[in-house]
């Protein structure tokens, strides 16, 4: 155990249990797993990516690269959870990584002996030859060793959320800049919104020894954080990772709401991703501390030192016994002060600055620099001393504090990257995006006092616009630094195994740009992003170009910052409910009667109602066809668009609408249209019913209802803004019935005693509104199936009672409740288009529609649907098909083809747009678009399906196969 | 008048409980009438006028204004005739209503709605039109604590899913 006696901000009273590959061990409420595991002595927490190479926790917080685990198991197994980010619970379960049979005994290990060859671009050369292979050998294993970690394969068991916030101010950091900007922010009472990733507020004041007006750092933040818990204008969400900046000053970010439960409440969601949207926004996300590139500096044992100033602080642990700090900046000596003050014994701070700046009385300060490590845990370093000679230490943990690296990515997901800093030693953000701002560390103020006053300038600035900018401290660094010569691999990108070599060879290989050596090496992919080792790789880069870092430059950060689970993303929106459903007003009711349902747009329809004896779907669509055929069936049809034009200039608007004339439609009298698109191709089609001079209500495809209406308001809006009219889609405001067949006036008229139904009274086409039960109804004579039929319409809420006030008075009637599959079989019997004839390419004259459109009047589509070629008469025109043999089927996307000819694409005279089983004629019918078609009735041409691998013989016939002279309709 | 008059909230609210407390009351709202207006070209402000007043002087009418010269009206008589200034279409059953009391009520809405409710709906009658979970919806101020809700009926289902999902996980108890 490596637990200090006193100290640090967990709970000693409050021991967890919890598992490590199998082993339990126990922490401490306040632990996170990679102090935890520290604490009980576990160094080897999982294996590099590449080189499988014995790794151990390197920081304390997101930017970790190795310390990957897999927490929980079964559906819940979550794989690349950042050990230092995982807060320790009772019975938390956690693997190790990329490693068998274990971290410390890997048999994949062998990768390392092989290393000299897994360079950066090994992929890329090795399986260029032979093509063959490719998809065959080549992906298959490449895919294979890709990727860390397993997904578990199963449904994610938990439940995510979504949320809204808004604020004057978001505040993303909660160290001494982050806290003193929003309370400050606050105090001038503006609406703040603070985000912290951490479990806690205070940021580094949690990490270090500081006082802050005569109390401790971790005091003065809880202080900080009571009043701002007290400020109702104020919203602090922890554990909340910031995950991207977009446009519209808006944000990402994810909650972790039960990631550190061991179980979650009913209805508590595991994770909660928040779209936030703030006016200003201060970022005093920090600085990441650069690691050192020299030999070994993977080696388990060698850590960040500020990590090391974590651990030993804030959680009581002493990563090691004897240590050695490598240092080119002032906190590896403050690092060394802590563990001292721990009782941990220093063997050096070794500062590679050349002249040490401090001298200290718990340490010898040697100036030079680490050049390798030993032992398969670390066991001793080799220091170059400036002053000549090597010097070999034994020691069990190495810090590296190689100076710190401004947290400013966000400022990249709006497009500004930062900008070299010579002062600083590294990247700042120099160009602002609108709206945002960096401050503390973030803005290159390291020290505590310049941090917390570089927080509230910021706020003040936002707070107050005239306030004067203040001169910004920005504090001095040592450049990142890199040992020569060490003769062991020395990495700068650890999670993906890129060593300086690799960036050397890029280079060599002509990958100079930052983002070329990015996609060439990996340096800086992965879950970390490079947090760590990013600058790192740039600066070998740049001292072996002998180049500038300004020149280099660095890598544009795109979001996420952070990894984030799909599963957050999509919220409630997963299996059924992945979109809304509509439901029809009879939904019930048709559920009642065995109906099936099947998706039409976000609407469930009833398919077929299945009853007993019916074999199967078809069987039951034939038996509904018939019915309606022979007495009387009743169909929903509510999805259907429904929209009201009103206004002196309704009629007017129709016209220049439909192709054909509108204006001279009587009140309660309907007629079929035909709308078309600006390119003359048939948009959609329906019925128009005027219910007065200046009221009329059209009706549309169910998929083209939305569409539709949009069309309208664009043609009121834009094109014609002086017309005295508006339009308004009532769809979801009346449920409305189809009644059809020989028997549905009997039936509507029992219905309806009080209205004279005969054929004089109510004639095809006509239209009335009424009242059924005392409330509004409206009535049209209309028929989709060619069968005496109408439309009965009532207010939504009313549909389910006339669907049963229908089907009780037809049973002295035969009624048979009809699905979408039999209305398909009646319009295709009928030749009515709908659906796959109508799919956008087909003008008017396609349809046989041609002499519908007017010659007398202007309309939306008229110009362009004369162009020559779209009344040319070769086109693919609608026709009838039936097969010569009646016991043949064929399949809708049926190619046509002369008979003979041969069966490519270049032969294919047209296809199958709806096919059904008829009832009536006890065979298949179909509906097709065919070159010349009208001309070639008679005509035997062959159907094939090249996906089925069926081809059959077919006669081309009349698209209407049933009452061709419409008898029935008009009975 | 038929057996069964269903609006889309009052079967699936028909399952919550009645006791208290609740963080959040639920109540499926009943309107004689639901009408969209839509003012003629010059005529908005007219209309406007002739709204208001309307609701000024209909008890327990509702006026919203749910966009340049558009209104949603819900009242229980019958609706001023504007025939010449604008437009009127009977919406019939095509909302779903809901009204929603308590504190809460505004905390699970500005989790679905991204506009920021507290300024959008700072005072009674105020009104936003936006989207749930894809839904298209219309949320006003009724009173204090009383918010208004208004979905197309055939995606009352959906939305209320997303509706319980969002308080359950704020841990935000919902009763009628």
């Amino acid at each position: 155990m490596t637990r200090l006696q006193a100290g640090g901000l967990i709970d000693r009273t409050k021991a967890v249990d919890f598992r490590f590959d199998g082993r339990a061990l126990t922490g401490f409420a306040g632990d996170t797993l990679a102090s935890a595991l520290l604490a009980n002595g576990v160094r080897i927490v999982g294996r590099s990516f590449k080189y499988h190479r014995a790794r151990g926790i390197l920081t304390d917080g997101i930017d970790e690269p190795n310390a990957l685990v897999t927490l929980r198991g079964g559906a819940r197994a979550e794989p690349n959870c950042r050990a230092p980010s995982v807060e320790l619970f009772d019975g938390l379960e956690a693997q190790s990584q990329n490693c068998w049979p274990s971290p410390s005994f890997d048999l994949m290990a062998v990768n390392g002996l092989f290393s000299k060859i897994f360079v950066a671009g090994f992929y890329y050369k090795t399986f260029m030859w032979p093509a063959a292979l490719w998809e065959r050998l080549y992906e298959p294993l490449i895919r294979r060793a890709a990727g860390l970690g397993r997904l578990s394969g199963q449904a994610d068991p938990d439940s995510y959320d979504r949320s809204h916030a808004f604020a004057d101010l978001l505040v993303v950091g909660s160290g001494p800049a982050g806290l003193s900007a929003a309370l400050s922010a606050a105090r001038s009472g503006l609406r703040v919104l603070l985000v912290e990733n951490d479990s806690r507020v205070g940021g580094r004041l949690l990490s270090e020894r500081h006082e802050v007006g005569g109390q401790s750092g971790t005091a003065w933040a809880a202080a900080a954080l009571r009043e701002l818990a007290a400020n109702d204008r104020v919203t602090i969400l922890t554990r909340t990772s910031l995950f991207g900046a977009y446009d519209g000053n808006s944000f990402g970010a994810v909650e972790r709401v039960s990631d550190h439960l061991p179980i979650t409440a009913d209805g508590q969601p595991r994770q909660r991703y928040w779209k936030i949207v703030a006016a200003q926004a201060i970022f005093a996300t920090g600085a990441t501390e650069r690691p050192i590139a020299f030999g070994g500096n993977d080696r388990p044992g060698v850590m960040m030192a500020s990590a090391i100033q974590t651990y030993v602080n804030r959680y009581a642990v002493a990563p090691g016994k004897r240590v050695a700090i490598f240092t080119v900046c002032d906190t590896g000596y403050d690092v060394a002060a802590d563990l001292a003050a721990a009782g941990v014994e220093i063997a050096a701070i070794i500062d590679a600055r050349g002249q040490p700046t401090r001298d200290v009385a718990f340490a010898p300060v040697i100036a030079g620099e680490v050049v390798r490590t030993f032992g398969r845990s670390l066991k001793a370093i080799e220091v170059r001393r400036f002053d000549g000679g090597m010097e070999r230490m034994a020691v069990d943990l190495l810090g590296m504090a190689g100076g710190w690296n401004p947290n400013v990515g966000f400022a990249s997901h709006l497009g500004k990257r930062p900008d070299w800093c010579d002062t600083l030693q590294a990247f700042r953000q120099g160009t602002l995006p609108g709206g945002m701002m960096f401050a503390g560390a973030a803005d290159g103020a390291l020290s505590l006092a310049d941090a917390m006053a570089s927080g509230e300038a910021a706020a003040r600035r936002i707070c107050d616009a005239a306030a004067a900018a203040q001169p910004m401290v920005v504090s001095a660094q040592a450049s990142p630094h890199v040992v020569s010569d060490s003769g062991q691999k020395s990495f700068v990108d650890f999670q993906h195994d890129v060593t300086v070599d690799d960036v050397l060879l890029a280079d060599r290989e002509g990958y100079r740009s930052v983002e070329h050596l990015k996609r060439y090496t990996t340096l800086g992919m992965a879950t970390d992003q490079g947090k760590a080792g990013q600058v790192l790789g740039h600066a070998v880069l740049a001292q072996h170009r002998d180049a500038g870092m300004a020149a280099i430059g660095t890598i544009a950060a795109r979001p996420p910052h952070t990894p984030v689970a799909i599963g957050a993303l999509a919220g409630v929106h997963r299996g059924e409910h992945l979109k809304p459903t509509r439901l029809t007003p009879t939904h019930r009711w048709a559920a009642e009667n065995g109906a099936s349902f099947v998706n039409a747009g976000l609407w469930k329809r009833a398919q077929w109602f299945t009853r007993p004896g019916d074999k199967d779907w078809l069987a039951s669509a034939v038996r509904e066809a018939k019915a309606v055929r022979s007495t009387v069936g009743i169909c929903d049809v509510s999805t259907l668009g429904k929209i009201e034009i009103v206004g002196p200039d309704a009629a007017m608007l129709l016209d220049r609408l439909y192709g054909n004339m509108m204006s001279t439609l009587p009140v309660g009298k309907c007629r079929y249209g035909v709308m078309l698109r600006e390119d003359g191709f048939v948009f959609d089609d329906g019925t128009v019913a005027r219910l007065d001079d200046n009221r009329f209500v059209i009706t549309t495809t169910t998929v083209n209802a939305v569409a539709v209406m949009r069309h309208i308001d664009f043609a009121l809006q834009v094109i014609w803004p002086g017309l005295k009219a508006h339009a308004c889609s009532i769809t979801e405001g009346w449920a409305q019935i189809a009644v059809a067949g020989p028997l549905s006036r009997a039936l509507l008229q029992d219905l309806l005693p009080a209205i004279d139904l005969s054929n004089e009274a109510f004639p095809f086409m006509a239209a009335l509104a009424g009242e059924w039960n005392g409330i509004p109804m409206r009535l049209f004579r209309l028929s989709f199936s060619g069968e005496l039929a109408y439309e009965i319409a009532v207010p939504t809420n009313h549909g389910d009672a006339l669907v049963r006030a229908l089907a009780l008075l037809g049973r002295a009637y035969g009624c048979t409740p009809y699905g979408l599959e039999a209305l398909g079989i009646l319009r295709i019997e009928k030749g009515h288009v709908a659906g796959g004839d109508l799919n956008g390419q087909v003008t008017a004259h396609d349809l046989g529609l041609g002499r519908m459109l007017s010659k007398k009047k202007d309309f939306i589509g008229r110009a362009m649907a004369e162009r020559p070629a779209l009344v040319d008469p070769g086109r693919q025109m609608l026709v009838g098909l039936k097969p010569v043999d009646p016991a043949q089927r064929f399949s809708a996307g049926s190619h046509l083809f002369r008979k003979g000819a041969a069966q490519v694409a270049s032969e294919s005279q047209g296809h199958i747009t709806s096919v059904a089983y008829s009832g009536v004629f006890d065979h298949w019918i179909a509906l097709g678009l065919l070159e010349h078609g009208p001309e070639r009735i008679g005509e035997t041409i062959a159907a094939a399906s090249p996906v089925r691998g069926t081809c059959i013989e077919v006669e081309v016939c009349s698209p209407v196969f049933f009452d061709a002279a419409g008898e029935r309709l008009r009975a | 008048m038929p057996d069964h008059q269903l609006s889309a909230f009052d079967t699936i609210l028909a399952d919550l409980p009645t006791a208290h407390p609740f963080g959040l009351r639920v109540e499926a709202l009943h309107v004689h009438q639901t009408v969209a207006t839509m003012a003629y070209r010059g005529a908005e402000d007219d209309t406007g006028a002739a709204l208001a007043a309307f609701a000024r002087g209909a008890p327990g009418a509702t006026v919203l204004k749910t966009g340049p010269g558009t209104w949603l009206t819900l009242c229980e008589g019958s609706h001023p005739g504007l025939d010449n200034a604008a437009a009127t279409f009977d919406q019939g059953d095509g909302y779903a209503l809901l009204k929603l009391h308590g504190p809460a009520a505004m905390r699970v809405l500005q989790k679905g709605i991204f506009v920021d409710l507290e300024t959008a709906l700072a005072s009674d009658g105020d009104c936003v039109c936006s989207v749930i979970a894809h839904i298209n919806l219309i949320a006003w101020r009724a009173s204090s604590g009383t918010l208004g809700v208004a979905v197309p009926r055939s995606f009352a289902g959906s939305f209320w899913h997303w509706f319980s999902a969002a308080a359950a996980a704020e841990g935000i108890a919902v009763g009628r």
